[in-house]
């Protein structure tokens, strides 16, 4: 419909489109580019390695380019349509060379993104990490604008938002729980990921949903050469994956699995009991084939679970995702996917080691979701993206069945039921040499629908628990409360000269699904809430302006932005409720309120993309502020994650030919916590009082990881090529006790002794953490 | 959970405490009312002192000038007046007139007085019903996990009929009652949160709330919390909704145990109390009246020998 018109226009001229791939696995590379010589202009690849660029008829140079790869060239003939796949090779260089950004060389300065923040998983991977398990998200922490809450939290924070406010994608499914073992380690398993994409800002139309971030992670789609098995032996994890063809550059799979072996460990020592149980694994699978030179399919899938079982208590959670697609080329200018999503949060309790007396709990949330996307190469200035998207979720805040000496009662929380819709349409304009421009629209629809009961709530005093004045019954797909909203998005980039630009976004994000934490961290017993007659979906608007600049032949790129963020409606909640009270809790919406919030900052980063030394240095200005009618008298406080400063450092160098050293190094200002000065005895009991919330801070943070990896000689197994390495890492390696918290420890003394209460320092990790890893590939 | 915690935190023994000093700011002081009130037959007592400074460790101080303190019957104004004298510098007492007297009338509405010079406070409170305590018990338990062998006790009271019921459960050790914060235990029509069931048996954890579950001298683990001889008891005190929920701030705010739990705890707030004063003067504490059914039970030879029979 939008394209007709355009697609008129562009008869005379002919499209070379096709596909860039890894030479050494097929595995389809993301955001290479391709440039036209002679026009100084070209395509980056998308997401399934596609590119289409459409041009007057004439003779080309085309060059194919991917940072750590050989560029190649290719001369053609453009009086037809071509097709032209190609296969890149990685670069041989006497030292191996750490690749910082798998991105195209000065895509930095030359796209119209900007706040976006992209891994390749080989940095990743190099980086020291936490028990020496490489995590994703963990590594996200260190770039600009990135922060979290403190060791061991679930999640992240991005530019003053908090971690509900990140879509998580695992091949475009949402996770809606990224932890195992409480936060310590992230559900995304390094083995399967291929590429790390966070926008920050300029969020492009095609995402919604959440209005802080969008971390996309796309797995590998699987070696379509030749087997291969990877896998390694860490301090909390064994991993193994299994990757090949199932049909030679056709059909490939990958299979990938992690393992927690810590009980394995404590099997041989009385800690566990026979029926006790600790472990936590995931599973990440994908299967692609291409029909032919216009169709592709993929499914992939994940499953992991974390299990904790103690003298007749249980606990689990985990999350399921599936994803099936459909890669449809309409012709060589118009690409089109069709996915269809599956995806799983839950957990689940059980206490009880008399049958007569036990209690089974648990939670979910579900969603399936239809996306269908298009782009429309239109001509070498304009990129057309258009689609949709529709959700069904189902909401089980809680299922719990308690049975009190033989008599079963239900406590459960009924389910609710809602339907997002959205349809976006998005084009990337070059305008003249110096400016392009993204601009689109994307427009939101949510339906709260029956069946279920909802509460009419009055107003009290705010800040205090909300009155239930009367309910309604809605029967199977009646429709309660349902909320519209249009989100512009615009992205500009000004070309100042070859080597940097000025860019400028704007964002307008709605959010209709909640997720309700009351506590520092996010736990795995946080439930996610729809929008309802008494919860007013979150809406963010965030300006950003930056300036990047790349020197030395884009060995250096440097980075300079300035944000403001805006959200209206953000859920908070009121004074004086504990971590469990809204947790099996049909009347939770008494005790929400609804908060602003403002965010702004300054992020500054450089990076050293090759050279035996590489790496990069990220800081961050900030504040993040709240308020609620009814918390801190209506006056804005800081938000629990807001960080004045926040400076990291990562660093790589090749030592030798088989050593590689690498460092981090994290420096951020303390959270803030609530210093109550004042105390009082009330029903027995010492409490407390203090003047304004968040009103002091906890120390600051800072905190150096080392690593070495050996690389350890390549040996013939099985008539393969066996190549293994050693990393070995310090976490914390001046052992600093940094603080998670402040707060009044109630102090020794059991019931009927008097306490004296005092002021503790809590640290997660008060000590260096070494750790070896040994890892595979064969 | 305690025990899944506890496995955890051991598992993960990374984490570490320390004390620390923080900048308190001066406090301008405040009243704080304290006033829980019971139908036992007791005399009733409440207090009004001053609060103080978190690192001021001197006992608080009381509030000069209180000229009057009573609690009238709002229901039914016919009623004399409950009067409370100051015996000294923080405490009032209403002192009975005969042995068998208590405090109020199931079912009518409370209103607490307080008037110190021109500044008058005042709150309510409504005297709800409470289910008598049914019967207590011991359940045995071999010592294989963390807590030693011994006793847990358990007590068994069903929900009064009607939604809403909102109470107090105490527990107590030999007479002495668990008054620490870890030992609050609130509950709604006999389990932990509002929902629509109704008039149940109080669901098991509630049960055993009543339980001391302290380190054990070795410091390995948790001590017994009942042997041959010693005596558990419980009362069930009808509480206000909004009593309900204070208790439970005061539990949020109060019961920290720091360690690895530090990192699912809630950010601190304070406590909203239920007292109003005649002018804009910042008033703390909390005003309820609370009707109290009582048990006990003491653990001889013979209960504990069936205790065990009963596990096995």
């Amino acid at each position: 419909m939008f394209f007709l018109p355009l697609a008129m226009q562009a008869q005379d001229k002919y499209t070379i489109s096709g596909y860039v791939k890894d030479a050494a696995n097929g595995e389809s590379l993301i955001g290479a580019t391709v440039l036209v010589q002679e026009l100084g202009s070209g395509n980056i690849t998308n997401v399934y390695g596609f590119y289409s660029i459409t041009l007057p008829p004439g003779a080309y140079t085309v060059e194919f380019r991917y940072i750590g790869f050989e560029t190649q060239q290719q001369d053609i003939v453009l009086d037809q349509n071509l097709r032209i796949d190609r296969e890149l090779s990685e670069e041989q260089t006497a030292l191996q060379e750490v690749v910082v950004t798998a991105i195209a060389e000065d895509e930095n300065v030359t796209s119209t993104e900007m706040s976006v923040e992209k891994l390749d998983i080989k940095t990743i991977a190099k980086m020291p990490a936490f028990a020496g398990e490489v995590d994703v998200i963990k590594s996200l922490q260190l770039l600009p604008g990135v922060s979290t809450v403190g060791e061991g939290a679930s999640g992240f924070n991005v530019r003053g938002g908090s971690v509900g406010q990140n879509l998580l994608l695992l091949d475009e499914a949402p996770v809606y729980q990224s932890s195992h073992l409480f936060g310590f380690f992230s559900v995304f398993n390094p083995d399967a990921v291929k590429d790390v994409k966070l926008y920050k800002g300029g969020i492009p139309a095609q995402y919604g949903g959440r209005i802080s971030s969008v971390l996309d992670i796309r797995m590998k789609d699987g070696n379509k050469k030749n087997f291969a098995y990877s896998g390694g032996i860490g301090t909390v994890f064994g991993r193994f994956a299994v990757e090949g063809p199932i049909q030679k550059d056709k059909t490939s799979f990958i299979l990938a699995g992690r393992r927690s072996w810590i009980d394995a460990l404590l099997k041989p020592t009385n800690v566990l009991g026979s029926d006790d149980q600790v472990y936590y694994y995931d599973l990440t699978f994908k299967v692609n084939h291409q029909i032919n030179d216009r169709n592709q399919l993929f499914l992939s899938g994940y499953w992991g679970r974390d299990v904790f079982q103690f003298e007749g208590a249980g606990f689990d959670w985990g999350n399921r995702t599936g994803t099936i697609r459909w890669n449809h080329l309409v012709n060589d200018r118009l690409f089109t996917n069709f996915s269809l999503i599956f995806s799983e949060y839950d957990y689940a309790l059980a206490f009880g080691e008399e049958a007569d007396n036990t209690f089974n709990w648990d939670s979910k949330i579900q969603t399936v979701e239809f996306k269908p996307e298009a782009s429309y190469f239109i001509n070498d200035r304009n990129e057309l993206k258009f689609g949709g998207q529709i959700t069904d979720y189902r909401f089980e805040p809680a299922n719990a069945i308690g049975v009190s000496e033989g008599t079963p009662i239900d406590f459960s929380v009924p389910d609710k039921f809602a339907r997002e819709a959205a349809v976006y349409i998005n084009n990337e304009q070059k305008f003249a040499d110096k400016l392009s421009v993204s601009y689109g629209l994307r427009v939101s629809y949510f339906d709260f629908r029956g069946p279920g009961t909802v509460l009419t709530l009055e107003d009290n005093d705010p800040g205090n628990q909300k009155v239930v004045s009367g309910t309604t019954d809605f029967e199977k797909g009646d429709k309660v409360e349902s909320f519209f909203y249009p989100e512009p998005r615009i992205g500009l980039n000004y070309r100042l000269n070859s080597t940097s630009s000025l860019k400028a976004s704007y964002n307008r994000m709605t959010q209709y699904i909640h997720l309700v934490s009351v506590t520092t961290a996010s736990t795995p017993l946080d439930v996610w809430t729809p929008s309802t007659n008494n919860i007013e979906p979150e809406r963010g608007h965030l300006f950003a302006l930056g300036y990047f600049k790349n020197l030395k032949n884009n060995q250096y790129e440097l980075s300079a932005e300035v944000y403001y963020r805006e959200v209206y409606d953000q859920l908070d909640y009121r004074n004086g409720l504990g971590a469990n009270d809204l947790l099996i809790n049909e009347f939770v919406e008494r005790d929400l309120l609804s908060a602003d919030a403002r965010a702004y900052g300054l992020e500054l980063y450089a990076v050293k993309n090759s050279g035996r030394l590489s790496g990069w240095v990220s800081y961050t200005l900030s504040k993040a502020e709240n308020q609620a009618e009814g918390l801190n008298n209506g006056d804005w406080y800081p938000a629990n994650f807001d960080q004045r400063h926040n400076l990291s450092v990562s660093a790589f160098y090749d030592l030798t030919e088989r050593i590689e050293l690498s460092a981090n190094f994290v420096y951020a200002t303390g959270r803030p916590f609530t210093i109550q000065n004042e105390t009082y005895e009330v029903a027995g009991y010492t409490v407390y009082n203090g003047e304004g919330r968040n009103n002091s801070r906890i120390n600051d943070y800072h905190r150096l990881d080392l690593s070495a990896t050996f690389d350890l000689k390549t040996k013939r197994l099985f008539k393969r090529d066996y190549e293994s390495e050693l990393v070995v890492s310090l976490y914390n390696a001046y052992g600093r006790q940094n603080a998670f918290s402040n707060f009044i420890s109630p102090g020794d003394g059991d019931f009927g002794e008097t306490r004296v209460p005092t002021y503790n320092q809590f640290s997660v990790i008060g000590f260096v953490l070494p750790s070896i890893t040994y890892n595979f590939r064969f | 959970m305690k025990n899944l915690l506890f496995v955890i935190v051991a598992l993960f023994a990374l984490a570490c405490e320390q004390e620390i000093v923080v900048d308190t700011t001066e406090v301008q002081p405040s009243v704080v009312v304290d006033a829980f009130i019971n139908n036992l037959p007791e005399d009733q007592e409440l207090r009004i002192t001053l609060s103080r400074q978190f690192y001021d460790n001197r006992p608080f101080s009381g509030v000069t000038g209180v000229d009057t303190v009573y609690i009238e019957d709002v229901t039914d104004p016919s009623q004399e007046p409950y009067r409370f004298a100051q015996v000294d510098e923080t405490r009032f007492v209403w002192e009975r007139e005969s042995a068998a007297d208590s405090f109020g009338i199931i079912g009518h509405t409370y209103r607490l007085v307080v008037e110190i010079g021109e500044l008058t406070l005042e709150s309510f409170s409504l005297l709800d019903s409470v289910p008598t305590v049914d019967s207590l018990r011991y359940n045995y338990n071999d010592g294989d996990g963390f807590v030693d062998e011994g006793y847990d006790a358990e007590f068994f009271a069903t929900d009064l009929i009607g939604l809403g019921d909102t109470y107090w459960i105490q527990g107590y050790k030999n007479g002495v009652f668990l008054d620490q914060p870890e030992y609050i235990t609130t509950s709604f029509d006999g389990s932990f949160e509002e929902s629509t069931e109704d008039g149940i048996l109080f669901i098991p954890p509630l049960r055993s709330a009543i339980s001391p579950f302290e380190e054990n001298e070795a410091g390995d683990g948790i001590a017994a919390p009942f042997l041959v001889g010693d005596s558990a008891s419980v009362a069930i005190l009808s509480i206000n909704r909004d009593a309900f929920l204070y208790l439970r701030s005061i539990a949020a705010q109060t019961d920290r145990q720091g360690g690895i739990s530090e990192l699912f705890s809630v950010p601190v707030t304070n406590l909203n109390g239920n007292i109003t004063a005649s002018t804009d003067e910042r008033i703390l504490g909390f005003f309820a009246v609370s009707s109290v059914s009582t048990g006990g039970l003491l653990l001889t030879e013979e209960l504990a020998r069936k205790a065990q029979e009963e596990a096995n």
